[in-house]
Parts: C-alpha cells; structure tokens; sequence
C-alpha cells in the first residue's frame, strides 16, 4: 500500500507542475485525480 | 432515444431520493437513463431501481484495485471507456463531492449538469439549481427545498409530487426505529412505549420491526420489554435476516411507516405509504422528509435543532423533548385515518405536550413540498427565514410563487428581523455599488478608445465588493444564501473576454439586487404590526 501511495503521491505532484506550468490536465491526468478521491472516500 | 447518465454516489437514502425524482422519466421524455453508484449502496437496490431506469452501473473500487498505479488507472480506464461506449446526451450529476465532480468530467457527453471540472482543474457547476444546492445545501442553515424538488428541478422533470394514500386497508406497521447515527436515533425506550401504545390501541395491527444486521441488540432490547410480552405474535422482527428488495415488496402496501430519518422512509414514500418521521440533531426537515403529500414529521420546538452533524451533544434535548405520546397519538391518528390537525391535536394531548414539539405536514405548495407547521409553534428565526427564502428562490428558480402565507411571528422575532433588514439593505447598497463598476467596463467596450486604467479601477473596486460581501454574510449569517448563491454564480459565469464576463455579470448583479430587495420587502411585511406600534431598532431606510 505504501508503495501505491508513493506512486499516487509522484502523480498527483506532476499534475500540479503541470497545472503551476499553465498546462491544460487531461483524461488520464482526471483518471488519476478520480482514482485518489475514490481511494480517499475508502479511508474516510 | 437521448441517453441520459445520473450520478449518484452517496448512500441508500440519496439513491432512493434520486429514484423518487426520476419517476417516469423515461416514458414522459422517451430517454433512456443509466443511474451511475458506487456498487456498495448501489446493487442492494439494484432490483428497484430498474423499476425506475433502464439501467445500472456500479462504480466498484475493488474492481478497480490493483498493487500498482499504473494497473488500477488501467482498470479505470476501461470503466470509463465501457462508460462512454453508451454515448450519452446528458450527464446530471446528483452528488456534489470531489469524486463524482472527476467522474461526470470523464464521462463524455455534450451537455453536463450538476459539478464538473474544468482542464484546469477547477470545479465547474452547471445549472442554476446546481449552484443552488453547491451554495445552500452544502453548509448552509437556510435551505428551503425539499431533496427530490431539488433533484426534479436539476433534471428538469415536472408534475404534481406524489400523495400519501391515507385510505388503503392495510393492518400492516412498519417501524424503523435504529439510524446510523446516534444523534438520530431516538431512544430505545420511547420506541417502546410506541409499539406499546399501538397494539394496545389497534389489536389487529401487525408490526414490522426492521434494521440492519448490527440493530440486533437494539431491537433485542425492544423486545425484551414486559410491556411488550403480550404482543410478541404480532411483532415480526426484520432486523439483518431480509434483504431491501424483500423489506421492498413487502413495505408497498403497509398502512403505516414510522422511525428516524432513514432510507426506510424514503423506501416507503416511494409507495405512498403514509410515513410519520421522527426528525432528531442534524436532520433537515426542510430538506429531506419523505416526499410525499401529507407525510408527518415531529421535531422538537428548540433552537438548537437542528443542529450541525458534527456538533457533539451529549444531553440530547432533541430527543427528550418529544413524547411518546405525541408520537404515538400521531401514529395512532393516521392508521385510524383520522384528520390531524392543529384542534385535534390540542383536544387530544396535553399543551405541555404540544409546546415542546413542531409537527410538520409536507404540503404541494405549487413549486413542490414545504413543510406546514400544523401548531405553529415554529417561531423561531431559522424556520421562518426558510420560509421567506423559499417565496424569494422558488420566483427566481422556477418563476413560481408557492401557496405560503407570508409567517407570522411574535415581537421577539421581529427585533432579529429588523437586524436582518440592516444586512439586506447592506447588502442592497453593495450589489448597487457592483452593479455601478460592471456597467463601467460594459460602457468602455463601445468606446473609441478603450480606458485600461478605468477598467483596472473597476475590477479592483469589484474585487473590494466581493470582500465586503463576504464581510456582510458573516456578520449576518442570515444574508449567506444571497451571497453565496451568487458568488457561485458568478464564478460560473460564461464568456470570452472581460466585456462579455461582465455583460453577463452586470445582469446577476442586477438579479442579485432584485432578490436582496424581494427579502427586504418580505421581511419588512412581517415585522410591520410592530413597527406600528413600537420602534425597531435597526430598520434600513426603504429600499
């Protein structure tokens, strides 16, 4: 799990370079996004 | 056919609640709907949902879980792709989470309503009843709709709400007495007292007991009650050992529900089973009573109900202050189909009783379901405010006026309301003020030479006005809904450059005036018999 979470944390940093670099997120990059809520609903 | 996709990813009572909107939809407007869930809430009440939507689609997490990222985003991809094979028309999303904003985003249609995001990954809220319920509902104290007239009206379906059929033959009572939340649940022993109170009224009555596998040492208490040993035979306990879709087939045709707040309630008035509720600690009355004409709700008559989810109570006054006879006599009342109303009541139970409840009957006020204070006992400043909120929004929402009397309240009231005539007329002045600015850059469009620098002093007087506006709301909490319907609005605000943003945002500025206004007029009316006679303080120069 904790190497998921590693994996989630590196990908959810690079959508935010991509977004400070004025960059537009695609479907995959809203895959990742819809993934961690739904992994982030689990643990709540 | 169009295809329509619903999102509903939050729990049992909001899937039957979004059911409840979306009855008929498909023969009226020849669409065919797929009700997307999440599979645990969803597939317990797959059999009846198809009996409103053609289909189902759970979102399953773990389906989707893998050790690896790369694996798990696989498996999502191909749920949207299996998703996106239908081609939908429309995708409303019911939910208003984090979750279902990134799901309706992925999903790919024309049209979108409801939250969304946007490539920069902002929240996008489309539709004016969505940005109703995302500045409302969402932590406001002032909501004046009922669930489903918010979700009819996000979809966009019309008709009459259903009516409790108070004059079927049934002996059948249905008792959900358990909530998943303490605060919600009233006290074992009162229930007691009420299926007591019931048999030994109605000997014929059968009652169902039903909850959830982990109720059973709740409903073993129940039972183990001697007051109840004479009645066991007529007890049927339905607490983990039957399934929804059972408790489904058999709760249609029962004369009688009662208990919490719960998906149970909703279950039942999806069958115009006459339900009476027990509203305790967070739950909305305004908001979330069964829909259903004539369907009862008893709340206590105190200030602080009800009360936020998160807020600790150890004391539970809520709970205390209503009876069991109150309850009971209410029960007793429909089953005997006997008209309740504010005489009966006051012949029928004692005033001390009656002075620490309000008993609510949802009434078709012409824009949907309002609850109707049957003692008018509600005079506190919440539940009136509501009630003017609802005249005001229902005219800007859906051009209706609702069959409400404009509130009566008692001269304690009328001071708060003078208070909140100071804010409105606060607020009146600022969105005059915006209305001044956002014309100024609407006029530099159509000159020759365009003024920067004008525009510039504009948009950063607008920007002190929105800070000001939020400085008024949270001086006078009662002016949010305005304020924050608006600032959602404008934040959705449609256009391609700063002319046609603020062309478009002069017209809500104008609206969001016209509405303050509204209020100022409406809160005015109900305080007049005391400004009449005495002054109040704190009175606003006319608007």
């Amino acid at each position: 799990m904790s190497k998921l979470s590693d994996e989630i944390q590196l990908a959810i940093e690079e959508l935010n370079t991509k977004l400070a670099e004025g960059k537009e997120l695609n479907d995959n990059d809203m895959g990742v996004l819809f993934l961690t809520s739904l992994l982030e609903d689990q643990t709540e | 056919m169009k295809k329509i996709a619903v999102v509903q990813l939050n729990r049992l009572g909001d899937i039957i609640q979004t059911l409840n909107s979306l009855q008929g939809i498909e023969e009226k407007h020849d669409v065919e709907v797929t009700l997307i869930g999440r599979k645990s809430f969803l597939a317990p009440l797959e059999t009846i949902a198809k009996q409103f939507v053609s289909k189902v689609s759970f979102v399953d997490l773990e389906n989707l879980a893998e050790n690896d990222l790369g694996s798990m985003l696989s498996n999502v991809n191909d749920y949207i792709a299996s998703l996106n094979e239908v081609k939908f028309d429309l995708v409303i999303n019911l939910t208003f989470d984090k979750t279902s904003s990134y799901l309706t985003k992925l999903i790919n249609a024309p049209h979108k309503v409801g939250i969304t995001r946007n490539t920069q990954n902002q929240v996008v809220v489309n539709g004016q009843w969505s940005q109703y319920v995302y500045s409302n509902i969402m932590g406001s104290d002032y909501s004046c709709f009922n669930l489903v007239d918010i979700f009819k009206n996000i979809i966009g379906m019309e008709g009459d709400p259903p009516t409790a059929d108070f004059n079927r033959e049934s002996n059948k009572i249905f008792i959900h007495p358990f909530a998943s939340d303490e605060k919600k649940q009233w006290q074992t022993s009162k229930w007691v007292e009420v299926i007591y109170s019931l048999k030994k009224k109605h000997k014929d009555a059968i009652i169902y007991i039903v909850g959830s596998k982990q109720d059973t040492p709740k409903v073993e208490l129940i039972l183990s009650s001697p007051i109840l040993s004479a009645y066991k035979d007529d007890i049927q306990v339905w607490v983990g050992n039957k399934s929804i879709v059972e408790l489904n087939t058999e709760i249609q045709d029962a004369k009688l529900f009662i208990g919490n707040d719960s998906m149970v309630s909703h279950l039942a008035a999806l069958y115009r089973v006459p339900t009476l509720v027990v509203s305790l600690g967070p739950v909305r009355p305004f908001e979330t009573t069964p829909y259903l004409e004539g369907a009862l709700s008893v709340a206590a008559n105190i200030d602080c109900f009800p009360c936020a989810i998160d807020k600790k109570c150890d004391l539970l006054p809520c709970h205390n202050k209503i009876s069991h006879e109150a309850v009971s006599h209410l029960a007793s009342s429909i089953y005997e189909n006997n008209t309740i109303d504010a005489n009966s009541l006051e012949s029928k139970l004692p005033q001390t009783l009656l002075n620490t409840v309000t008993i609510n009957r949802l009434n078709n006020t012409n824009d949907g379901l309002l609850p109707e204070d049957l003692l008018a006992s509600a005079t506190n400043f919440d539940d009136t405010i509501r009630r003017i909120y609802r005249i005001v929004w229902s005219f800007y929402l859906q051009g209706k006026e609702p069959k409400l009397q404009t509130p009566y309240i008692n001269a304690n009231l009328a001071q708060s309301f003078a208070n909140t005539l100071s804010g409105l007329n606060h607020l009146y002045e600022l969105y005059n003020f915006a209305i001044k600015f956002a014309n100024r850059i609407v006029e530099e469009e159509g000159s020759t030479n365009i003024d920067v620098k004008s525009i510039q002093e504009s948009v950063h007087k607008l920007n002190e006005i929105d800070q000001l506006l939020m400085k008024t709301k949270n001086t006078f909490a009662e002016v949010s809904p305005i304020v924050d319907y608006f600032h959602v609005a404008k934040s959705n605000i449609d256009g391609n450059n700063i002319f046609e943003i603020s062309r478009n945002t002069l017209v809500l500025f104008y609206e969001a005036a016209n509405i303050t206004a509204a209020m100022f007029d409406l809160c005015s009316k109900i305080i007049s018999p005391y400004t009449q006679e005495t002054e109040v303080k704190g009175t606003a120069h006319d608007i």
